[in-house]
């Protein structure tokens, strides 16, 4: 008996203790209650104990409740997809922070479900949100934009703070001690490159006696501009990678239509021109097949191999400012291609959808001062930069002497954010990690300096490339860039292999061509044979309408 | 066994065979574990950039240094113990009684018991249903939540059934009641320390489940200083997965991707030590207990 008992007792006295750790605080205080679902950060120690949290909570007098959302934007849509049956207004929280996991279809059937409450009438409201009028108008249209689904209702507030290191991504490093030893000057054209890359070939500029210098290399599966493939058919039509709209853009002649540049006789030049170099061999293979590891661990080899790559972030060099592989190479501008064309893949940063309102929410009023809250410049500034004094800072004595390179090139008048920590890399307590709403204008990021190297701006600084990239890239591209469509709920129910199947084989077919699997003199027709039967007529089709009902 | 030296050349060419075959399964599964280990004792750098393939690289113990100095790893632990220990007895004290009173051939309806349990290992309501079942009981946010849904596993019932069924002889619960034993008793007093075996089986799969599933906590809990350590384990995997082109500051990303590639093996490291600790106290009974069970019906 006696030990029977003993099992169940310290059955019992667990489930109690249980219980008792449920029971977190619910101290009755006057401040009103606001209920915020968030999706967290695994780099965020604590959301209570949280500088951000408590400025908000003082700021607007009220006290956040957490119901925290998974960091994976799967999990969220599979937590958010069983809150959303749920809809019982005890459990339900005030307002949704979903840090962009919900596609515009999802917040659309979610909308429409009656889940997220339609905002329109108060987004222009001066009344119940003043931050967000205030925001300047053409930016200001831009984020309306983006947070208008198909059928005309809002039901989501963005985030818009537009970066220009963020737009091209497919920066072009060269390596330069290589081109010394081969006695060689920076290409400029893809004649050039392929010139040059002929002299990496055969001149053995690594030294080391053995032909293992590969000429162009890149990671064509990489998200984020280690696609050297996609940087080099710039150089013939523009491309976006098929990273927005499945990869559409708009005519050049009149930039009113729609089409598909894949399928452009320029594109088709800029597969031979990838040919030649890789039947030439100054163009490997692996770019094709190299995942991030491999790809990092090549462009780090003891002795470099690596002639001409493209990447977005320095990461892909551990410890860039002292990485002896990535000290000899250097950033290069968009080349141009045999008609004049010098594009760089550019991505135009689109506001992401971060917050939603719950429909069934008894506060829409505090709601919406929540919300409004974010797009002020103090709040903004905050939530992307940490607090104010210790992660950064404007005040002018500190700032004295501080510049950068966009000041240097005489964009703005003066730096007028100092960064002082490097708290975006280290776990903290200081902000919700860029989670939420926010504004923040190209004019004041380029008005920021980073001070988190520990010094002072140095033009010849081979990682200070912001400068340098805001030069040579952004000015790169077509007038004018096809916006996110936003398709209705049965266009994308049509569309759905389209716009899956579509990126998938552009991608494989640049591979094949490329190796010549495919031919490109005999196996065009058939390529876009194939495209066309996978619906890419209707797909264009959809999208013009789209795009003429957006204008 | 007969020495090799002595076998004929078919049962040669067999053992050769097998071993060769075994062997490559055994590296297969031992691989992963050594770069684990050489990982975590690696630097960042040099995992990133792939130098790491079986013997740790520039040693460093970055990775353990973060880890510890995370006090969401340290919640997490205190969760994981807490579900582990209650669900474990929970889950015990379900499947015993389940299984004891079905292995009793005189209970009545047996077979549509045993039916009902059955017919839930094929079909189940799906994810959204049982989340409303889960809501409507007020479990939410709760750490019951990941204790009761799961409270017994049917296959574990079987398990445990067959050997009640197997070991233990009818003629015991006989003797028992000449003697005036009443049915707790027997059970308390003779069923129980004669399933040892199994329960320390059932123990191992129960706490192992447990310590692993981070599924249900995702999907109940909203508080975060009611996650398990498997749910940060996967939040601070999961940000080095991120596709960057998906995210509107892909590099604020990249960087917190690099942030994550030093400490994912050190964190891999420190949640699998406690159930790598348990297993070699329960080795000893488990060869056992799972043969016994192994014959089901």
């Amino acid at each position: 008996m006696k030990k029977g008992t003993r099992f169940l007792a310290a059955l019992v006295a667990l489930i109690m203790t249980m219980s008792l750790l449920t029971a977190v605080s619910f101290a009755e205080g006057d401040k009103p209650k606001l209920k915020v679902a968030l999706t967290t950060s695994s780099m965020v120690t604590d959301y209570e104990d949280n500088y951000f949290t408590n400025y908000l909570e003082d700021k607007l007098g009220i006290e956040i409740e957490f119901y925290m959302l998974p960091v994976d934007a799967a999990d969220t849509r599979t937590k958010i997809a069983a809150m959303a049956t749920g809809q019982d207004a005890s459990v339900q929280p005030d307002v949704f922070v979903v840090d962009n996991h919900l596609s515009a279809e999802m917040i659309l059937a979610y909308g429409q479900a009656g889940l997220f409450m339609p905002i329109e009438q108060y987004v222009d409201d001066p009344e119940k949100m003043p931050n967000f009028n205030a925001i300047p108008e053409e930016d200001r249209q831009i984020l309306r934009t983006a947070q208008t689904q198909a059928d005309g209702h809002m039901y989501s507030l963005s985030a818009y703070e537009p970066e220009t290191w963020n737009y091209t991504p497919f920066r072009m490093y060269i390596n330069q001690a290589w081109l010394d030893a081969v006695g060689k000057e920076v290409p400029t054209t893809t004649e050039e490159l392929k010139d040059v890359l002929i002299a990496f070939r055969d001149g053995d500029p690594n030294g080391n006696g053995i032909k293992d210098e590969i000429g162009v290399y890149g990671q064509a599966s990489g998200g984020y501009g280690e696609n050297v493939t996609a940087a080099l058919i710039n150089s013939f039509v523009y491309w976006n990678n098929n990273q927005l709209n499945t990869g559409l853009a708009l005519d050049e002649s009149d930039y009113k239509t729609v089409y598909a540049p894949y399928t452009s006789d320029a594109f088709r030049d800029a597969l031979r021109y990838l040919h030649d170099l890789y039947s030439e061999g100054l163009l490997s293979a692996s770019t094709f097949t190299d995942d991030n590891t491999t790809f990092k661990a090549v462009l780090n080899q003891e002795t470099p191999i690596v002639g001409l790559t493209s990447a977005g972030s320095l990461s892909n060099w551990p410890t860039a400012v002292n990485n002896p592989n990535f000290l000899q190479m250097k950033l290069i501008a968009p080349l141009t291609g045999p008609a004049g064309v010098n594009y760089t893949p550019f991505i135009e940063q689109w506001p992401g959808q971060e917050m939603m309102i719950c429909a069934s929410t008894d506060k829409l009023d505090l709601c919406l001062k929540f919300a409004d809250e974010f797009y002020s410049f103090e709040t903004s500034a905050i939530e992307r930069l940490g607090i104010e004094g210790v992660d950064w800072t404007r005040d002018p004595a500190q700032m004295e002497g501080h510049t950068n390179a966009y000041v240097a090139a005489g964009l703005t008048d003066g730096v007028k954010i100092l960064i002082l920590t490097n708290f975006w890399a280290e776990n903290q307590n200081h902000t919700w990690r860029n989670h939420g709403p926010r504004y923040m204008s190209l004019a004041n990021f380029l008005t920021i300096y980073d001070f988190n190297t520990g010094k002072y701006f140095d033009p010849e600084d081979p990682t200070q490339l912001n400068g340098k990239c805001y030069e040579m890239y952004y000015f790169n591209k077509p007038e004018k860039l096809l916006p996110p469509l936003k398709y209705t709920q049965e266009d994308t129910e049509m569309l759905t292999d389209a716009l899956t199947t579509i990126p998938d084989f552009v991608k494989q077919a640049i591979a094949e061509f490329t190796t010549g699997t495919r031919d490109i003199e005999t196996g065009w027709d058939q390529y876009l044979q194939e495209l066309d039967s996978m619906g890419l007529q209707q797909l264009i089709q959809v999208a013009q309408a789209t795009y003429d009902r957006m204008q | 066994m007969q020495s090799f030296k002595h076998m004929g050349r078919d049962d040669k060419i067999f053992h050769v065979i097998v071993f060769v075959i075994l062997t490559l399964f055994f590296i297969a599964v031992l691989y992963p574990c050594i770069f684990v280990i050489s990982a975590s004792f690696s630097s960042g750098t040099a995992v990133q950039t792939g130098r790491v393939v079986l013997w740790p690289v520039d040693l460093s113990l970055e990775g353990y240094k973060t880890v510890f100095n995370t006090p969401t790893v340290w919640i997490g632990y205190r969760n994981s113990i807490l579900y582990t220990i209650g669900g474990t007895l929970i889950n015990l004290f379900m499947t015993l009684i389940a299984a004891y009173a079905l292995s009793r051939h005189d209970l009545p309806g047996r077979n549509g018991i045993m039916l009902l349990f059955t017919f839930t290992m094929f079909f189940n309501g799906g994810l959204i249903p049982m989340y409303m079942q889960v809501q409507n009981l007020k479990l939410l946010n709760s750490p019951l939540s990941l204790m009761l849904p799961t409270a017994i596993s049917v296959y574990n019932m079987i398990v445990a059934r067959t050997f009640i069924i197997n070991t233990i002889p009818g003629e015991l619960l006989e003797a028992s009641k000449i003697d005036g034993c009443s049915d707790l008793r027997y059970f308390i007093s003779v069923v129980l320390p004669l399933s040892k075996a199994i329960i320390a089986v059932l123990t191992l799969f129960y706490a192992v489940g447990h310590w692993n599933s981070y599924f249900n906590a995702m999907l109940y809990l909203y508080d975060k200083n009611l996650y398990p350590l498997t749910l940060f384990l996967r939040e601070i995997l999961m940000s080095t997965n991120i596709d960057p082109s998906t995210v509107s500051d892909p590099e604020l990303q990249a960087r917190l991707a690099d942030m994550a590639a030093v400490i994912k093996y050190a964190l891999i490291m420190v949640s699998v030590v406690p159930v790598l600790l348990i297993y070699p106290f329960v080795q000893k009974y488990f060869v056992t207990g799972v043969m016994i069970g192994s014959v089901k019906g």
